[in-house]
């Protein structure tokens, strides 16, 4: 959390304040920015981006918004643009057959997942989809914080979450049963 | 309580969003629908997991990483907010105003910019070249429509002769009439009739050039006002020599004319802008190399509304140009009226870079202080289109291909590796 004294600091321009604000930062940026993207190298990139964004729009912030969700939602947009380039956009129909199709199968329940398939199953979301799940589960952020930051109706964001949460689950379960891999 | 509704609850109590009636009121259900306790399980283990993905960390300070580009930028805020304060003419200024003596096409044009380049030398230098980049291919773009449709007919009326009656030859046997034979073809009548065209659009189109000329003609020349529009023609050209004659008798007057007359058709051939009324004159006596170079004065017009304009505001460095005496005339003209396509090539070791403007190649060594400060080694007209054009990876010699009539020639300059003169092949 940020102090709202550093902010001000860093607004009415005070440099060192402005660089210990992107200190504090940097790891919440980098964090979504590799969860979005899932490669360590477009992560360091894309946070970079994000910084050197928040370093020069610093006054384009205003105190009504939360901080952590401005600088989320610059950091986000940079990873859609970003995925966007680099990745074919997966569409959400195709997932959905998925979780039609395995939806009565009987399966054994397993309490632990493999992280790396966690975030194998994260990187075939789509691109809202993930980052919903990377805003909720990777910076704690509320429906509503998620909300202002992705510009998206309240509602839009529960039932991306609640789809994205479906869609893991359906994907994990085919890990387990030693179907899709990677 | 329906399945699907719990689910959304389920979902909502993973999110922390469901009230503490609601949260009963769904483990209840879940309690008794072992299908919902199941998917329960099952989304809280997912959830939990997602909770628990690694913290990544960078493995390295990014804001460390980015002190560079955030000192250039303030660097550049910095800059920014001193040059509206100061607003003082810079030396970079200078050294480009040399830079441009060298090379008139962009005269006028780097006159304005540096109005507005009250920057730091370095920065000045910089844009400069940015914006050079990005002002040439822009007026590519003007002319290069204008080109396509004169340069075109010019190929097929003139230049093209040989291979066209060749053509003709072997298609309708016209065989005895292989070179001298194509006047009386489709192609040649239609070749002049193309050269008729132009000259009608160009009177429209130069007026301001005889808006202008009476003012010179005034000053320098009264006693020259009847003769004929073809000394209209010749007032540009004849600044200097007429000036330090003033009282020049009916004799030296013919002579002059007669001189004028001569340097009008240098100027007509290296694509001056002769006004149209001398134009028409000329081209209705044409023979088919004038109305070669009559087509590059056709564009002329268009574009070259600036030039007389240009000779106004500058008067110092049209004196600069007179000591090249008729090359200096004409440079300005080349570079403002017609710029069918500039480009750049920089030899890869840096010290020379090659220009295309308006079909003229022009070899430049670039300063060993000042990599902005461009030394002219050779200037070549292009005959044809250029083809291929690119140096040799040793920096020594520049390769270029031009295509004229379907025939590639291949030509090169060749310039000495370290800096300093240059030969040619």
């Amino acid at each position: 959390m940020v102090e709202p004294e550093l902010i001000r600091a860093a607004q009415s321009g005070d440099r060192d304040a402005l660089i210990t604000l992107l200190r504090d930062i940097e790891q919440h940026v980098y964090r979504t920015a590799y969860y979005i993207l899932n490669n360590e190298q477009d992560a360091l990139d894309a946070a970079q981006e994000a910084l050197i964004r928040i370093y020069t729009k610093i006054n384009s912030y205003e105190e009504k918004a939360q901080f952590k969700t401005w600088v989320q939602r610059i950091v986000t947009n940079i990873c859609i643009d970003k995925f966007r380039r680099t990745k074919p956009s997966v569409s959400i129909d195709e997932h959905e057959m998925v979780f039609q199709d395995n939806q009565d199968v009987e399966f054994e329940v397993m309490s632990t997942y493999v992280a790396k398939d966690i975030q194998d199953a994260i990187n075939k979301l789509p691109e809202h989809h993930r980052t919903v799940i990377v805003l909720r589960y990777l910076q704690d952020l509320s429906y509503n914080e998620i909300a202002d930051c992705l510009d998206l109706p309240l509602n839009t964001v529960k039932s991306y979450l609640f789809r994205a949460r479906q869609q893991l689950q359906n994907l994990l379960q085919e890990y387990q049963k030693g179907g899709v891999t990677g | 309580m329906k399945c699907e509704e719990v689910v959304e609850w389920m979902h909502r109590y993973l999110d922390h969003d469901l009230g503490d009636a609601e949260t009963a009121q769904m483990l209840q259900h879940v309690a008794q629908c072992p299908e919902c306790a199941e998917n329960f399980s099952l989304l809280r283990a997912l959830s939990r997991e997602l909770e628990d993905l690694p913290q990544m960390t960078p493995k390295f300070s990014l804001v460390d990483a980015i002190m560079p580009q955030l000192d250039a930028i303030d660097e550049a805020r910095r800059e920014q907010s001193s040059t509206i304060q100061e607003m003082s003419p810079v030396p970079a200024a200078f050294e480009n105003l040399q830079r441009s003596s060298e090379r008139k096409p962009k005269q006028k044009w780097l006159n304005s910019m540096m109005g507005r380049m009250s920057m730091g030398a370095a920065a000045a230098a910089v844009v400069l070249g940015v914006a050079i980049w990005g002002y040439e291919p822009e007026k590519v773009e003007n002319a290069e429509s204008i080109m396509m449709s004169s340069g075109s007919t010019q190929e097929t009326g003139t230049v093209d002769q040989n291979p066209l009656s060749r053509e003709l030859e072997n298609d309708e046997s016209y065989s005895s009439e292989s070179n001298s034979g194509p006047l009386m073809d489709d192609t040649e009548s239609q070749s002049s009739m193309s050269e008729k065209t132009n000259p009608e659009t160009a009177p429209e189109e130069s007026g301001s050039d005889q808006v202008q000329e009476p003012e010179v003609k005034d000053n320098q020349t009264p006693d020259q006002s009847d003769t004929t529009s073809e000394s209209d023609n010749s007032t540009e050209a004849r600044n200097t020599p007429s000036s330090s004659n003033p009282d020049a008798s009916d004799s030296q007057k013919s002579q002059d004319q007669r001189q004028d007359t001569q340097q009008k058709n240098q100027d007509s051939s290296t694509a001056a802008v002769p006004p149209a009324g001398a134009d028409e004159k000329e081209t209705t006596e044409a023979d088919g190399r004038d109305a070669e170079s009559f087509n590059t004065q056709g564009i002329a017009p268009e574009v070259g509304t600036e030039e007389p304009t240009e000779d106004n505001q500058s008067p110092g460095t049209e004196a600069g140009a007179a000591e090249s005496g008729n090359k200096g005339f004409v440079a300005p003209n080349q570079g403002i009226t017609s710029t069918m396509t500039s480009k750049e090539w920089n030899s890869p070791d840096g010290s020379y870079v090659v220009m295309l403007i308006d079909n003229q190649l022009s070899v430049y060594s670039k300063s060993a202080t000042d990599s902005d400060v461009l030394n002219l080694v050779e200037q070549r007209s292009l005959e044809g289109t250029l083809k291929t054009a690119g140096w040799s990876s040793d920096s020594t010699s520049f390769n270029y291909e031009t295509d004229k009539d379907g025939t590639t020639v291949k030509s090169s300059f060749t310039v000495p590796s370290a800096s300093g003169g240059t030969s040619t092949k």
